[in-house]
């Protein structure tokens, strides 16, 4: 799969299983009052099981529009999707899971651009009128939307999608359904797949037959579970030492991601995990066996507990069938050595995880988080410009718990750090222009300004040429401009010909063949007033190069441009201010 | 005695700091002065950071001049060291 269709269709599939996921709760309430109360269950009562068919009906479907709304929104984006989902509800003849997960951010969305283009209009007394009235006009307006409209174009479309569903169970392909559900549960699009699409028809699917094997396909434990019993038998030795373990959190505690890195180590194995689920779906469908609910998480305790009534040792011989199907298709497969080791493979399994994800959420932070902060985010944001980093303002108290970097202003430190302890907090005095800003944006940056103050060394002595270079190479590490092997590089280049270039300058830098380890170009500048011996000649700056995409000669050639000239470089030379070096120098790029 | 050429370079990466240094070593052996001409800037040869002050980049055209009692073979061998620099 490509990369950036990959990212698109996780991040796709976050925002559908994160409408669902927050209420997996609520579907294993209603899943246990179903299966204990309903005629067919373990203890029929006619006056609970009246709790069914309002739960499925309104309570699940305006819950998750809730939780839909207020990921686009916030609370007033909650109330907004309840209100526009309540109208798709009445409007159409089935629980219409997948109409909250349309209304729901759909209104989030409208009252978020009304708030958008209302702020800072409303004349202050007059917020909590208009507060109030936009969520009470704007919501009416998508709840009669939502029943005119949308609840009969979401009840065609369920129906669709229902008699898909219907095809694949009738015509005997579900085990095919397993090519695409085992892979993509290994590049974590398993809550995407479980609950963005099969719980949603799961669920419809239940509410006619009382059950449904949808809540089977992804929750299964039963293909990992002989992967992992392979490598117990005949993986290395760190394999069978991890194993059990792994093998104790997959079936009890149903977290399915520990078996990935297994799979990811030797990615035969998918073959194995493909098999063991098509076979257990095969067997499913042969003996009509289903979930009353979601089981999540997909542990062998929540789907007994999800099982109807007189089918749990059925349903539990399902994932027996999937994991020997998967132990005896993995086992040829993990002897020997293997190409990856278990911790390369937990990394790759990391990097799988968090793609699509921001790598960096920075939340400016005021007392209302409304003024102040709105401005510094609002500066910052045009100012990075770059994907992957969401900046966003808030008032102290709802920092958000994800949250990386933290800028606010240094009273605020303490509630900052009580808050949210592991975050970093870049502390300014003021949120337009401070210094602060200035190295979190270069930093940040993946174009880098060429020189900041931080790369230069006043009044260094005693380092010999290899120390000296070393020492201007570690900054620029340090600095994020390049990595560890850059210094090699350098030390590689120094001994084909000296990089002292006269006048009293060094500019060790890598081997042509070394731009594949510059980040981005800069420069470090060390100052030895007593000079460094560099084959016979004395360099009293040691500047360290790196240059990105050929830039390496343009940074040479202003840096020999501007140090040629001797009033210049003597100042260089000789001052106790980096300040001067710094407005000297920083026009290079 | 002066002699002058013009020599466009050919060498991907440009006149870097290597290069350059190479051209200082071998412009000192004469005793002649080497002079190269960039645009509207002007290079010593015996100078490393004279010569990096150009900037020199592939395609760059220059007006080497050499003046003194050994221009022939200082230029002779300048032309074939811009030949041959190697990458």
């Amino acid at each position: 799969m490509k990369n950036s269709l990959r990212t698109h269709v996780q991040s796709f599939g976050s925002k559908l299983s994160s409408m669902i996921m927050p209420n997996i709760g609520a579907f294993i309430a209603w899943g246990l009052i179903t299966a204990i109360f309903i005629p067919a269950g373990w203890w029929p009562n006619t006056e609970l099981a009246k709790l069914v068919a309002p739960m499925l009906r309104y309570l699940l479907p305006l819950l998750i529009a809730y939780t839909a709304g207020s990921n686009v929104a916030g609370v007033r984006g909650g109330i907004m999707g309840t209100i526009a989902t309540i109208g798709v509800i009445e409007g159409s003849s089935v629980p219409m899971f997948l109409g909250a997960m349309v209304m729901g951010p759909l209104a989030g969305y409208v009252i978020k651009w009304f708030d958008r283009a209302t702020k800072n209009k409303v004349k202050s007394g007059f917020e909590m009128l208009v507060n109030n009235f936009s969520i009470g006009i704007l919501g009416m307006a998508c709840a009669i939307t939502g029943f005119l409209v949308v609840g009969p174009v979401m009840l065609g479309l369920t129906g669709i999608l229902n008699s898909g569903v219907e095809f694949v169970l009738n015509e005997g392909v579900l085990p095919l359904v397993a090519v695409f559900i085992e892979p993509g549960k290994i590049l974590f699009l398993n809550n995407a797949i479980n609950h963005g699409i099969l719980t949603p028809l799961g669920i419809e699917q239940a509410r006619e037959t009382g059950y449904s094997v949808l809540f089977l396909l992804e929750a299964n434990p039963g293909p990992g579970l002989g992967i992992l019993l392979a490598y117990m038998l005949r993986g290395d030795a760190e394999a069978r030492k991890t194993a059990p373990a792994s093998s104790v959190i997959l079936l009890f505690g149903g977290i399915h991601e520990i078996y990935f890195p297994y799979v990811l180590m030797r990615p035969a194995l998918i073959i194995a995990a493909i098999l063991g689920s098509a076979s257990a779906m095969a067997y499913y469908q042969i003996i009509g066996g289903g979930l009353v609910s979601a089981a999540s998480p997909g542990s062998i305790i929540s789907i007994m507990a999800m099982s109807p009534r007189g089918m749990t040792l059925q349903i539990v011989l399902g994932i027996v069938i999937a994991a020997a199907v998967s132990f005896l298709v993995a086992y040829p497969l993990v002897g020997g050595k293997s190409r990856k080791s278990l911790q390369e493979a937990e990394k790759e399994k990391k990097m799988l995880k968090d793609y699509g994800k921001s790598p960096c959420k920075i939340v400016f932070a005021c007392e209302a988080g409304m003024g102040s902060s709105a401005m510094g985010a609002t500066g910052f944001m045009n100012r990075i410009k770059q994907e992957g980093i969401t900046v966003i303002n808030t008032s102290i108290d709802t920092i958000p718990a994800d949250t990386d970097i933290v800028v606010c202003q240094s009273v605020f430190v303490d509630r900052v750090s009580d808050k949210i302890p592991n975050a970093e907090i870049v502390v300014i005095h003021q949120f337009l222009s401070d210094p602060a800003l200035d190295e979190l944006a270069n930093r940040l940056s993946p174009v880098k300004q060429v020189l900041t103050p931080g790369m230069i060394v006043l009044g260094a002595a005693g380092d010999t040429r290899k120390e000296a270079i070393k020492r201007a190479g570690k900054l620029l590490v340090d600095a994020g401009y390049v990595n560890n092997k850059y210094v090699d590089k350098m030390l590689e280049r120094e001994q084909i010909i000296s990089t002292y270039i006269g006048m009293g300058i060094a500019v060790p830098h890598g081997t042509s063949g070394s731009h594949e380890y510059v980040i981005s170009s800069g420069i470090s500048i060390i100052q030895y007033p007593e000079g460094v011996d560099f084959d016979g000649e004395k360099a009293y700056l040691v500047i360290g190069i790196a240059g990105k995409d050929g830039k390496h000669l343009d940074i040479l050639s202003s840096l020999s441009s501007i140090l040629s000239d001797e009033e210049i470089l003597e100042k260089v030379k000789n001052t106790d201010d980096k300040m001067i070096i710094y407005n000297v120098l920083s026009n290079i790029n | 005695m002066l002699r002058e050429a013009i020599i466009e370079i050919k060498e991907s990466s440009g006149l870097h700091a290597r290069p350059a240094a190479e051209l200082a070593v071998l412009a000192k052996k004469f005793k002649s002065s080497i002079t190269l001409q960039f645009e509207s800037k002007e290079a010593n040869a015996k100078s490393v950071i004279n010569l990096l002050t150009l900037g020199l980049k592939k395609g760059s055209v220059i007006n080497l001049k050499v003046e003194g009692d050994d221009c022939e073979d200082a230029i002779r061998e300048v032309i074939q060291f811009f030949k041959y620099i190697h990458p």
